[in-house]
């Protein structure tokens, strides 16, 4: 049997079966027996009908083409007889025979074109049916047997109008399900399936036919699905569902997304470098406009998302280009882009903060990169200065505080860059610096209260930064700390006449700063007689603080401040013996000046700096020692302090201080110049000034230091005065210094009121301290001569002078000299002249006592 | 009365006169609390007196306690009987012109490369051989005894024993000493100016032995060069000058003897204070009678006097 023996005897027997099939199937009881013999038929034909072409051994069809189309004459003949069941199982296995038999089939362009009815029939069928079971299968057959039948190498454009076609075709059946509301099964899975099949076998031929031509189709596709994502948004899936269930329900987001994820690729593929990202900008800009316009956030989110990747592109590319002469960075211009649409967006659409920072954001660190950096701290702020008066025209508060941002920024640029880098211009850009932020602090603002309080601290505090940045830049460390104590004036008087207020405060800072600096800055260098810039800093940095001071600014601190500067700058440029004199006349300025109190403080530190330096020193001018040239000035400083005081209301506890640190130091004084021997001398006479001053001017102070001085010139008279070996001037001396204290007593004596103690006080020291001299100067029984000598004197003074206490005093040394003479001086007589002298003693007694009874009342008037 | 203004001025001007002569003489960097020490001392020293005057104690019984403090002392030095001599010479015209003539003064070198001096109660005077070679002349050495000498005059020795001798007698003489050792603690500032006191009458004593006056004050500021007796650094800041003035002046306080600039200094002092008086005046240096060992009481070199004090 030949080839069409075997092909006849096979149609025969397929037909034989269908035949017997169709007719068994009208009895019900057979119908199960005859579906089968049907389905056997319709498959012995189908296999018959492939194997005329494709099997050798029965093949009697030469011609590929008449071969398929019979192949399928009799699928369709299959498909149409299924039909007449309704049941999909059925249709889908014959349709399943139908691709089979194209996938066996030669691979030729026919063979795939075929696919195109059969598919189209399949989804006919299927959405007259709502098969969608059905259609899903289609579709994975469709590809499915496109992708086994590989590339056959035939030319882009074919394949690439035949995979359109297919992709229309399932496209086409999404959308008639998405207009028909199915929104379940697997009908859901045909848009991502047709969508990555078709990409994928897409892009997979671009890139071997045309790699370079990609972007075309990413751009075309990017087209179709822009129109299908239309078209879904114009079937306008219900609103109300949430992203998920838009999407299973076709909505246009899947769409929309795949349109824009391919214009992207299509841009990154055709445009180079950072022009990409700007391209990207546009694409976003067109969703968000059009995510604005339709008022669907998805498409404002995806324009936002785009932004993002655009931009974060840029942040990673510090490429360089030159463009008008000079290498700027190449993502500079794609940021103004992004800038200027970002500013276009903030204007369309009202409360779109995000765009206003991120454009001066962008627009920033533009500068921040192209900008020289000398000029950067000018540039940011002025552009920070433009924001402000935008915002503050337009009433957008955000662009004033993007202004204020950018304005601090620049006041930092200034602060680092132009002092750091030692440009030499810099101090121009801090000095406009200086022009804006204060430019700031004044203007007028129509602004809420607490925003205005704001702008005029950070103003102020920008002002003053860039101040001492300016000083910082200009000039010479060495006096540096005494400049920036001249600015804190400077911005001192600006904020008391309240230019701004604020300034008043910060030039604390500044002046402590000022302060520091220079303690800081000539730390090493700090000695006496140190170089110029030394003192001079510390004198004008003390000069800004009383000045702080004068215009009440913390008085008790400034002054401290001032008063402690101005001292250190004395104590360094002037010799250790004339410290404490310039330090006097400092504290007479002060106590003139209202500093009163101050005054006091510093006078009490020339107390102490006296005893340091000016006692201890044994300098000489010509025969003048320096101890009298400075101390006596000091001297009559304070007694003018204490008088100016008495006439004003100054505190007690600083009169005394007055009244008594002079004493004291000319007490001191004396005692250092007249050395040991004289100075009882000299201090006999003080006491005695002093207790004259004290009687006139009735000032109790004065007198009582009058009587410890008596006091002390006593005691030192009496302890040791006598055995000076200092003295060269021997016993005349001697004599001399004894007789001059003992005058100066008596003659305090003779000064003091009658009644008063102290008359008395003063008598009985002249007394002691003349019978101590007798009894050092006088030896053996000539001693008793000598004190009864002076008893007598007592007497004889104290009768004419009508002096109680002489006279007393007188009798009791005298009866002192009687006892003396018989128990003492009288001791070595023999027995006999010892027993006569009692005798005569007893008989003195008698008539001592007689004569005292008898005139009794006359003793006790002169007593 | 003057008005505020008129006395301002009168008050300013008086500083700014008394600041502006005293720059037109020597400005010395001097600065510490010696004054307040000095003060102290003089207060300290008029009570201690006062105290001292109710505890007199008699010569035999200081010449006693200096013996029986010399014994202690026997066998720890070797004494060298030559040079021993030779000091006794120096001190000859020294001993007429002391207040307590009484006193038996006795003089020892002993072997030992200390540069040192000590005196004992009752005149018992000790020089280190050290000293003798530190000395350059006969009249630092004439200094040096004066100084020791002085000591015993003034009875600084004694002080030191003065409340255990007289307690002694009352039977309580353990008692005694332990208010002899309380009083020293008390007394440590003004013991510095006996020493200035010594060093005065020593000055003194030199100028009526006619020994050179000026040899005092140039052998101190020759001990003062001496390695580690050096002056203190000078401070470099206000604070730093109160600082160092204030440990320094706690260190004066417990030091025995000044220091020997500030000698130096207060002997100069004294010198200028006697110079006109002194201008006419023949004074011994006594070089070559320092390396001979002979006193200059027993022969003086034509070529070593001098007219008026010589002053470094």
């Amino acid at each position: 049997m030949g080839a069409g023996g075997r092909a006849a005897t096979g149609l025969a027997v397929s037909l034989s079966l269908l035949a017997s099939g169709i007719l068994v199937e009208r009895k019900e009881r057979y119908k199960v027996f005859a579906r089968g013999l049907i389905g056997a038929g319709w498959a012995s034909l189908y296999f018959t009908t492939y194997a005329l072409y494709a099997v050798e051994a029965t093949r009697v069809i030469g011609n590929p083409i008449m071969g398929s189309v019979l192949l399928l004459v009799v699928a369709a003949a299959m498909i149409g007889h299924s039909l007449r069941y309704g049941s999909q199982g059925a249709t889908g296995v014959t349709y399943f025979t139908a691709f089979a038999a194209l996938a066996v089939s030669p691979s030729t362009p026919f063979a795939a074109a075929a696919l195109l009815p059969l598919a189209l029939s399949l989804l006919f069928i299927a959405q007259r049916f709502s098969w969608y079971p059905m259609a899903l299968f289609g579709l994975i057959a469709t590809y499915g047997t496109l992708i086994s039948r590989g590339d056959s190498g035939s030319p882009l454009a074919s394949t690439q109008t035949l995979l359109f076609f297919y992709w229309l075709l399932f496209e086409c059946f999404d959308l008639m399900r998405v207009a028909r509301r199915v929104t379940y099964g697997p009908a859901v899975a045909i848009f991502p399936l047709n969508t990555a099949v078709f990409l994928v076998l897409s892009f997979q031929k671009w890139s071997k036919a045309a790699p370079d031509q990609t972007f075309l189709f990413a751009a075309g596709a990017a087209g179709l699905y822009l129109l299908s994502a239309m078209i879904r948004w114009r079937l306008h899936p219900p609103h109300d569902l949430d992203v998920a269930r838009r999407l299973t329900a076709g909505g246009y987001e899947a769409s929309a997304i795949v349109s824009s994820v391919l214009a992207g690729l299509a841009i990154f593929a055709k445009v180079p470098g950072v022009w990409a990202s700007a391209g990207v900008a546009l694409e976003a800009e067109i969703l968000f406009l059009a995510g604005l316009k339709l008022r669907e956030r998805l498409l404002e989110r995806l324009g936002l998302a785009g932004f993002v990747f655009s931009l974060g592109r840029l942040a990673g590319d510090t490429r360089r280009t030159e463009m008008f002469g000079r290498l700027i960075y190449n993502s500079s211009p794609a940021e103004l882009l992004h800038a200027a649409i970002f500013y276009a967006n903030r204007a369309m659409r009202g409360p779109g903060l995000i765009f206003s920072y991120s454009a001066s954001f962008l627009v920033a660190i533009v500068l921040v990169a192209e900008c020289p950096e000398r000029f950067l701290g000018t540039a940011l702020a002025a552009f920070g200065l433009i924001l402000f008066e935008l915002g503050l025209r337009r009433q957008l508060p955000e662009f004033r505080y993007q202004g204020y941002g950018a304005m601090a920024w620049g006041v930092m640029a200034m602060c680092g860059y132009n002092s750091a880098f030692n440009s030499r211009d810099g101090w121009i850009q801090i000095a406009i610096g200086i022009v804006i932020a204060y430019f700031m602090s004044i203007r007028r603002l129509d602004a809420p209260e607490a925003e205005v309080n704001y702008i005029r601290w950070g103003a102020a505090v920008s002002t003053s930064l860039l101040a001492v940045v300016l000083a910082a830049k200009l000039v010479p460390a060495a006096y540096l700390g005494m400049t920036w104590a001249l600015i804190a004036v400077v911005l001192l008087e600006l904020g008391l006449h309240g230019m701004p207020a604020q300034l008043r405060r910060l030039a604390w800072l500044v002046a402590g700063l000022g302060a520091a600096a220079v303690v800081v800055v000539h730390f090493q260098d700090f000695d006496k007689f140190a170089d110029r810039s030394v003192w001079l800093s510390y004198a004008v940095a003390g000069a800004v603080m009383y000045w702080f001071a004068f215009r009440n600014q913390a008085r008790p601190l400034a002054a401290s401040a001032g008063s402690s500067l101005a001292m250190t700058a004395i104590w360094v440029v002037m010799p250790d013996v004339l410290v404490a004199p310039a330090w006097g006349a400092l504290a007479l300025g002060l106590v003139e000046t209202g500093l009163g109190w101050h005054g006091n403080l510093v006078f009490a530190a020339v107390f102490g700096r006296v005893f340091l330096a000016n006692f201890t020193n044994t300098g000489y001018s010509g025969p003048i020692s320096h101890r009298i040239l400075t101390v006596v000035p000091l001297i009559a400083a304070y007694y003018h302090v204490w008088y100016r005081g008495r006439e004003g209301s100054a505190s007690p506890l600083g009169m005394k201080l007055h009244l008594w640190a002079p004493a004291i130091l000319a007490f001191v004084l004396l005692r250092f110049e007249l050395g040991r021997v004289f100075t009882v001398a000299g201090w006999a006479m003080l006491g005695l000034a002093l207790l004259y001053v004290g009687l006139r001017a009735n000032l109790e102070d004065l007198k009582r230091q009058s009587y410890g001085i008596a006091v002390l010139t006593f005691l030192r008279c009496i302890a040791s005065n006598f055995f000076v070996p200092e003295s060269l001037g021997g016993l005349a001396t001697r004599l001399a210094i004894a007789a001059c204290v003992i005058g100066a007593f008596y003659s305090s004596q003779f000064l003091v009121p009658r009644g008063a103690r102290p008359r008395i006080f003063f008598s009985l020291l002249a007394t002691a301290l003349l019978t101590s001299v007798i009894f050092h100067e006088v030896s053996g029984s000539m001693l008793t001569v000598a004190w009864g000598i002076e008893d007598i004197l007592l007497l004889m003074c104290g009768f004419p002078l009508r002096e109680r206490v002489l006279r007393l005093s007188g009798l009791a040394m005298l009866l002192y000299c009687i006892l003396k003479l018989f128990l003492f001086d009288l001791r070595n007589l023999e027995t006999m002249a010892r027993i006569l002298s009692f005798i005569a003693l007893g008989i003195i007694l008698m008539a001592v006592s007689w004569i005292y009874t008898r005139f009794r009342d006359r003793i006790r008037q002169y007593l | 009365m003057m008005n505020s203004r008129l006395r301002l001025a009168v008050v300013l001007a008086l500083l700014a006169l008394g600041g502006g002569v005293a720059a037109l003489g020597k400005l010395e960097r001097q600065a510490g609390f010696d004054s307040v020490l000095e003060i102290w001392g003089d207060l300290v020293r008029d009570a201690d007196q006062a105290a001292m005057k109710a505890a007199p104690v008699s010569i035999s019984e200081e010449i006693a306690l200096g013996l029986r403090l010399a014994n202690a002392l026997k066998g720890q030095w070797r004494e060298d009987p030559a040079l021993s001599a030779y000091i006794t010479g120096v001190a000859q015209p020294l001993k007429s012109f002391v207040r307590r003539k009484e006193m038996p003064y006795q003089f020892h070198v002993l072997d030992s490369a200390e540069i040192n001096a000590f005196a004992l109660p009752g005149g018992e005077i000790y020089v280190f051989r050290g000293l003798l070679d530190f000395v350059e002349s006969e009249a630092e050495l004439a200094a040096v005894l004066g100084h020791e000498i002085s000591h015993v005059d003034l009875m600084h020795c004694v002080d030191k024993y003065r409340y255990e001798l007289s307690l002694k007698r009352s039977g309580v003489g353990d008692l005694g000493h332990v208010v002899d050792m309380s009083r020293r603690l008390a007394v440590a500032s003004y013991s510095r100016f006996q020493e200035v006191d010594a060093d005065a009458q020593s000055l003194r004593l030199s100028i009526e032995s006619r020994y050179d006056p000026g040899a005092a004050p140039r052998l101190f500021a020759r001990m003062g060069a001496q390695p580690g007796i050096g002056a203190n650094p000078r401070a470099k800041t206000p604070a730093g000058e109160f600082a160092s003035s204030t440990a320094r002046m706690m260190s004066d306080y417990f030091r025995s003897h000044p220091r020997s600039e500030d000698r130096t200094k207060r002997l100069d002092e004294l010198i200028r204070g006697e110079r006109s008086r002194l201008a006419g005046t023949r004074f011994y240096i006594g070089k070559k009678n320092l390396n001979a060992h002979i006193p200059f009481p027993e022969k003086a070199f034509d070529d070593e006097w001098r007219i008026g004090p010589t002053i470094p």
